[in-house]
């Protein structure tokens, strides 16, 4: 199953989540101790986190290491430095608008 | 607030042209997106549309929240991927008859980017950058330069 990685985000357990691993990796034990909240509860958000391609999990013996998928959250990050790149141009294009006009 | 995206810019006609250019509804179809309900009236609600991408509907919702011809217009700019309206602001300025200094600010992004923009200014993503990531962008600078 495939989220949507902006929807994963839009929640402040799992953004704290985000948070705590750019630590570096950690395991979900780790994790858990950071919350009030139970062990399953964790368990659960982590798994909407990996579904949305924000983390990989990966069981080493007993235990359960999440680490940051980095490619999906550069993706995220792009948005405000392609709203700019969307600016840039159209200002270009305001100024050929003007000559266009300014030729009339 | 600090703006989120901000870009200065002078253009060589006068005040008036490019007051015109930003608040004519042809001429803001001719180069910024296709509108055909814009209207110079405070609490005006028109939409500026393009091409659809991805998630993105292509169609943006403004509203005017306020002018001040020829200096000054803000309007609120929302797609179907904000969760709240973002604010798009224009400023303008005579440098001489002919020359017009122009100020963009776009700001607002709530929630998600503003959370990830934070993200990246603080201590755990500076962590995150000296390692894997930073190597990441390098890697993607070095095809965008040999892209270009």
């Amino acid at each position: 199953m495939r989220r949507d990685p902006w929807q994963a985000i839009a929640d402040p357990t799992r953004r704290r989540i985000i948070e705590i691993l750019t630590e570096g990796e950690q395991t979900v034990n780790q994790i858990a101790q950071n919350f009030k909240i139970s062990r399953p509860a964790i368990s659960k958000q982590l798994k909407v986190l990996q579904e949305s391609s924000l983390i990989e999990i990966s069981t080493i013996g007993r235990e359960r290491y999440c680490t940051l998928s980095l490619e999906q959250l550069k993706e995220i990050s792009d948005w405000i430095k392609n709203y700019e790149h969307f600016w840039l141009s159209k200002l270009d294009k305001l100024d050929q608008h003007l000559k266009k006009k300014s030729r009339k | 607030m600090k703006p989120q995206i901000e870009i200065k810019r002078v253009y060589k006609y006068p005040i008036v042209a490019v007051w015109n250019a930003l608040t004519d509804k042809e001429a803001l179809s001719d180069w910024l997106m296709e509108t055909t309900d814009f209207e110079l009236k405070v609490g005006h609600s028109f939409k500026l549309k393009t091409k659809p991408q991805g998630k993105f509907d292509g169609i943006l919702n403004c509203k005017i929240i306020s002018f001040d011809a020829p200096n000054s217009i803000s309007y609120l700019w929302q797609s179907n991927g904000m969760k709240n309206p973002t604010t798009v602001n224009w400023v303008l300025k005579a440098i001489s008859e002919s020359e017009t200094h122009l100020h963009l600010s776009h700001n607002g992004f709530e929630g998600v980017s503003g959370w990830l923009t934070r993200q990246m200014l603080g201590i755990g993503w500076k962590k995150l950058l000296s390692n894997k990531l930073k190597n990441y962008l390098q890697d993607e600078k070095r095809s965008m330069a040999s892209n270009s």
